[in-house]
């Protein structure tokens, strides 16, 4: 028997409302057992909403609580357990990246906007490492599944392990912060937006990291994953995906062309089926993610999470589930004014307006002066053209 | 029978060419065998899958009848029924590709 798969049961003999009342119980064993039953409950459709529903129960904020599972190639979550916090080292490289790669992001919020967690209430960062949906087919994907982090090895011919890349893992969890916030729904737009979210922290987890201005950033997503001869699009090397040039990520015979639009007009209408990438959410985030990258250089400031992180962060916190890219640039200028003044507003009004989100500032036309003896004193000015 | 199976998703958000399956052009044992998993797939009572994971893999699997009746069916590896993953197997391996 395929044990991957769980058939979906209705038949419970407490009922959701008070599997939830357990759920909010400080009993650990009580609360863990009714989220456990809650999860299996397809009545409450995804997990998202689960634990969305689960947020103002979730555990006290506290301390750093990492554990890394090891899969061992199979669709099973999370796994065995492999490394909890506090364990040394192990010799798997993979479990050390996941490791490293959720305290760098979990350091990252803390520090900077002092958010303890993906939930703000020290929920714990579980990962799961070589995973795999079908026993030979190397996994090309890292995911977030409303609770935990789940990577892949890659195929070995493409794709190295998903764990490669601190920004990708900062993409994931932050999944999760959207999930805790915006909660985005994950299609079309909003769906892109939620998408966007993450690659803006993710690049920004790994520029801090780093140390690095915001002109020393290569603004790449992925870019380890990929294994030598990856063709990039540009002269930078072959990522996922690019922040600063969205399209020219990579432009391989294997991968094809990164699809990218940085700008409205190039902006894909696809169907909202999983063929479609949910209506293009990994396709439009191309661009507001430009429009952040654009926001750093416009406001100045040396590094992302100076002004334009918290701008953004305060944005993510401020939108609504079904927020539209004019929503996220209204949103946006709203925060750079209450948090930076007038000309941070200026500098982020001009980035969506480069995208093609906000519209383009009017062009003055001035009328031609007219000899002064020509009007009268007290004439009124002629209205400006059309 | 013509079926075809389209990948979309996953944090690199690759699209890939769909496999394609005309089960006209096979030999008659394989023809049956696919039409069987079809039918023991159920697809018309295949739940939509949730939208809890982000980033996940997902795959839309057409089937377009031979009287031209077509229905597209949105799905994850991780929640299909083995019915319908052993289905999808025996189209992986007849259009001769693993295409993920």
């Amino acid at each position: 028997m395929d044990h991957r798969y769980r058939a979906p049961c209705r038949c419970y003999i407490i009922p959701p409302h008070i599997l939830q009342y357990m759920a909010s119980q400080a009993n650990a064993q009580v609360r863990d057992a009714a989220r456990t039953t809650l999860l299996a409950n397809r009545e409450l459709v995804t997990q998202r909403e689960i634990f969305s529903a689960l947020g103002a129960t979730a555990i006290a904020a506290g301390p750093l609580r990492r554990t890394v599972y090891d899969a061992r190639n199979e669709a099973t979550l999370p796994g065995d357990r492999v490394r909890s916090e506090g364990d040394a080292a192990s010799s798997d490289v993979a479990v050390n990246e996941a490791y490293d790669g959720a305290g760098v992001t979990h350091a990252f919020y803390d520090q900077i906007f002092h958010r303890q967690s993906v939930d703000d209430r020290g929920m714990r960062l579980d990962a799961t490492v070589h995973y795999r949906e079908e026993p030979e087919v190397g996994y090309d994907n890292a995911f977030w599944n409303g609770r935990q982090m789940v990577y892949g090895d890659g195929d070995q011919e493409i794709f190295g392990s998903f764990t490669r890349s601190l920004d990708v893992i900062a993409h994931e969890l932050t999944h999760g912060v959207t999930q805790f916030e915006a909660a985005l729904v994950y299609h079309k737009q909003p769906g892109a937006l939620n998408e966007s979210f993450s690659d803006v922290f993710g690049s920004m987890v790994k520029q801090w990291h780093l140390g690095q201005t915001v002109d020393q950033a290569d603004w790449l997503i992925g870019q380890e994953l990929l294994l030598p001869g990856v063709q990039s699009g540009s002269t930078a090397p072959a990522a996922l995906r690019s922040l600063k040039a969205p399209g020219t990520a990579y432009a391989d015979k294997r991968l094809g062309h990164d699809p990218q639009p940085a700008h409205m007009t190039n902006f894909q209408h696809l169907a909202d089926t999983r063929r479609g990438d949910n209506g293009g959410v990994h396709i439009n985030s191309g661009i507001p993610n430009h429009a952040f990258y654009l926001a750093c250089t416009h406001l100045g400031a040396a590094h992302a999470w100076d002004q334009a992180g918290p701008i953004w962060y305060a944005t993510l916190r401020a939108l609504h589930p079904k927020a539209s890219f004019l929503d996220a640039a209204k949103a946006t200028v709203m925060q750079a004014d209450q948090l930076f003044g007038a000309d941070a507003v200026k500098a982020v009004r001009a980035a969506w307006q480069e995208v093609g989100v906000l519209p383009a500032p009017e062009i003055v036309h001035v009328a031609p002066i007219l000899p002064r003896a020509a009007a009268p004193a007290d004439a009124t000015p002629p209205p400006p053209a059309a | 029978m013509k079926l075809a199976l389209a990948r979309g998703g996953g944090v690199a958000g690759l699209r890939k060419p769909p496999l394609a399956l005309d089960t006209a052009t096979l030999p008659p044992a394989d023809r049956d065998r696919v039409h069987a998993l079809v039918a023991a797939a159920q697809l018309p009572a295949l739940p939509a899958p949730g939208d809890a994971a982000h980033d996940q893999v997902g795959y839309t699997l057409s089937v377009t009848a031979d009287d031209g009746a077509a229905h597209d069916y949105d799905l994850t590896l991780d929640t299909a029924p083995p019915a319908v993953r052993a289905l999808i197997s025996e189209l992986r391996r007849l259009a001769g590709s693993l295409a993920r």
